[in-house]
């Protein structure tokens, strides 16, 4: 019964659409859909502590497209319907346990809000389906609040294939604007690290515009000068499945909660920031390793990363948590990891010196290295394998100098003071010494 | 490392100078591997370039690699340079070894003027780690007094008790019969070059695991020299060599060197008999041989018999009278 005084109550498509992606930043919209995927990951593998090896997560973008690709298990036309492409989560979904996405909500205002096309696609055990949405047409159509899709195929699809591809094109102008940009490049990366990072540690590799974010959260300086030490080598490499080592030793800002060696096996963060003997340090003049760990080592970042077909062969304890240190691959990769260190301890070491000659402001050393270089993710190196390299060319015109420390009677020091006009105890020593100095030897200068 | 280039010209160093000579000639028997000609060699020249030098007019060396740690005279090295192949790296040997091109023939001659330390260890595991067969590596290091930690301090703690080179060193490295003898004058450059065996050889036994036909280097030694121009030096030469290329280590022919040293056991001492001149150039008309005692007359026969062992390696000297 249409009753005269009724008013139409639902918003139109175009108004709801605005407000479903005003508020989100480009981030967001992609750290969602990268949960999507993770919640994928965790369907396929749900037991506790599981590990994501061979689950990838592609993703894309730049000025023309956005695309967002997996190969964790894909989601049906079922849950499709229900709710990936209803507005709204109906309160009976079932859920993923400990979810992370918020598969109601994400997917939509994500792609909406990216751009005026989009394709989606999904492979199940048991169906692939595709749809693709031309916002434009969809808007025109006032009344209609479906999608619909393109094509169901029910059938038997193997593990290779399953999986989910987004695909968005015709970006909107501002967003395209952001994907352009180096920076949001940049951003988006640390923040799926940092977002992710347990599920990359565990194995899920994720490939961001053709890199590889790695799990090991860890960048280290590179530039000018500077770069780090990188060497790869191959364990193993007659039988079936060798075992590739890579390892990065290099400098970054100094932090000593991150400062150590960081051990990564089949992409899974075994051992973080070491600065234990497990990974050398200390034992100088045991067998063979490091100096012990002090401050002036803040910077220290080192990683190396085992991978291999063959689970049991990367050096790992049988319930993949923590560093198997007897095991033949790791004392090889182990021996290289000291040889490149010992570059890195020659170079903090010499900074230490020089900020400690010349105070942390007149410090040229810490300056070429703060100027010249960025911090670099790890995961950014290539294979070609090169020696750790810093900028010698500050401490090279300094003359090597080395401290005095003495002891004097207070009153003796003051009257210095006055007869010197100076204002501090060190000040006296310095200029007693260059008193001396000029009388005893000449002035050199 | 200490800036001995300033304190004396390495070639009037006649222990050094007889050694380098020596060390040509064992170079020089490395043909079975390679063509010595096609080694690279890797040294600290310094300032006075004397192994390359002699390296390249003696055995037609053309590639070589002169590392210097000595940064703030960098140009002075370059104005020293005497021939155009030689590559000056300017670095640490911590530093530059790892960057070396290991998959080629060298000849590294690790020529310290530091006694031992962990930083000189470290480099010869950086060696033994990656060196192929056919590389022949030198040590030579001061044995004249160890000390604690880097020479870039300037109070030195030095080591003259088996518990303190412990400390210093490690129990793994500490010989348990080391003995106060064993860390002063001759003693010490015999600990000094067990000490590099030692080293090497660990390196490498680890380097065997990581391999799975068993077979794998070893580091066979060919000569152990000590002397002393000033401060007491001390040198081990050898070879690293492959199972599958033993016969080519035997085609060398070490063994018929008369300072041919396989073994821990023994060492040439290089030293200059006190001869005149006119008694050198007397001997060297008897020699290659065995003098008779009459051919010696007043010269001492012991004297004559250590002249016998060098007179080939020794510089010549003259003295001008006007």
């Amino acid at each position: 019964m249409p009753a005269r005084d009724s008013i139409k109550a639902l918003p139109t498509k175009a108004f709801f659409v605005e407000m479903l992606v005003r508020d989100i930043p480009v981030e967001n919209a992609v750290l969602d859909l990268v949960d999507n995927c993770i919640d994928g990951a965790r369907r396929l593998r749900p037991e506790e502590g599981a590990e994501y090896s061979g689950l990838t997560v592609t993703v894309k973008f730049d000025r023309e497209r956005f695309l967002i690709e997996d190969n964790c298990g894909g989601f049906d036309v079922a849950k499709a319907e229900t709710y990936a492409f209803r507005f709204g989560r109906p309160s009976d979904a079932d859920a993923t346990p400990h979810s992370i996405g918020q598969f109601g909500v994400g997917m939509k205002r994500a792609l909406f809000k990216f751009g005026r096309y989009f394709e989606v696609s999904s492979t199940t055990p048991k169906e692939r389906w595709s749809m693709h949405v031309d916002v434009a047409e969809w808007l025109a159509d006032e009344e209609g609040w479906t999608f619909s899709f393109d094509d169901v195929t029910p059938g038997e699809f193997g593990p290779d294939e399953l999986g989910t591809r987004i695909e968005v094109r015709n970006l909107r102008s501002e967003v395209a604007a952001r994907f352009a940009s180096p920076r949001t490049d940049r951003q988006l990366a640390e923040m799926i690290r940092s977002h992710q990072g347990q599920f990359l540690a565990r194995g899920l590799r994720v490939t961001f515009n053709g890199r590889e974010l790695s799990a090991a959260d860890l960048s280290v300086r590179s530039g000018g000068k500077f770069n780090p030490g990188i060497e790869s080598l191959m364990f193993d490499e007659g039988s079936g499945a060798p075992v590739t080592i890579k390892l990065i030793v290099g400098v970054s800002d100094p932090s000593p909660a991150k400062a150590g060696w960081y051990v990564v096996c089949n992409r899974r963060v075994i051992v973080a920031a070491d600065r234990t003997e497990l990974t050398g340090w200390g034992t100088a003049g045991e067998s063979r390793g490091l100096p012990k760990y002090h401050n002036d080592y803040a910077r220290f970042r080192g990683v190396v990363f085992f991978d291999c077909d063959d689970a049991g062969k990367v050096p790992w304890n049988t319930t993949k948590t923590g560093l198997d240190d007897a095991a033949t691959v790791w004392q090889q990769a182990y021996d290289r990891m000291i040889e490149h260190s010992r570059s890195v301890f020659e170079f903090l070491n010499e900074l230490a010196n020089d900020v400690a000659e010349h105070g942390g402001e007149r410090s040229r050393l810490l300056k070429a290295l703060t100027d010249d270089t960025v911090l670099t993710d790890v995961g950014e190196f290539g294979a070609v394998d090169q020696r750790f390299e810093w900028d010698k060319e500050p401490r090279k015109l300094a003359p090597k100098t080395i401290g005095i420390h003495y002891w004097r009677e207070e009153s003796k020091i003051e009257a210095l003071k006055g007869i010197l006009g100076v204002g501090s105890a060190k000040a006296v020593g310095e200029n007693s010494f260059d008193w001396m100095y000029r009388t005893r030897v000449g002035d050199d200068e | 490392m200490t800036q001995s280039y300033r304190l004396v010209d390495y070639s009037l160093r006649s222990g050094k100078f007889a050694e380098r000579k020596m060390l040509s000639e064992l170079m020089s028997r490395l043909r079975p591997f390679a063509p010595v000609q096609e080694y690279v060699y890797v040294g600290f020249g310094s300032i006075w370039f004397a192994d390359c030098v002699l390296f390249h007019k003696a055995l037609g060396i053309r590639e070589m690699i002169s590392i210097e740690r000595v940064l703030a005279h960098a140009e002075r090295f370059e104005f020293n340079r005497p021939f155009a192949n030689i590559d000056l790296r300017f670095g640490t040997a911590a530093e530059e070894l790892v960057n070396l091109d290991w998959s080629r023939r060298q000849i590294v001659w690790l020529d310290y003027d530091d006694p031992l330390s962990l930083g000189i260890l470290g480099d010869l595991r950086t060696v033994a780690n990656r060196a192929g067969s056919g590389t022949m590596l030198a040590v030579t290091v001061q044995a004249e007094r160890l000390f604690r930690g880097t020479s870039d301090d300037d109070d030195l703690e030095p080591i003259e008790t088996p518990g303190a080179f412990r400390d210093e060193f490690g129990d793994s490295r500490t010989p348990a019969d080391l003995a106060y003898e064993d860390l002063t004058g001759w003693g010490l450059a015999k600990t000094t070059r067990m000490a590099v065996r030692e080293e090497i050889e660990h390196g490498l036994s680890r380097r065997r695991q990581g391999m799975r036909d068993g077979g794998g280097l070893a580091f066979r030694q060919v000569a152990a020299f000590e002397y002393k121009d000033g401060a007491r030096m001390t040198t081990i030469v050898g070879v690293f060599v492959n199972a599958d290329e033993e016969a080519s280590f035997d085609a060398c022919g070490f063994e018929k060197l008369g300072y041919y040293r396989a073994t821990m056991d023994s060492v040439v001492r290089i030293s200059i008999p006190k001869l005149t001149p006119r008694e050198m150039r007397h001997l060297e008309r008897l020699l290659p041989g065995e003098p008779t005692k009459e051919e010696l007359g007043a010269i001492p026969p012991s004297d004559a018999r250590h002249y016998g062992g060098f007179y080939r390696y020794l510089p010549n000297y003259a003295s001008f009278e006007p």
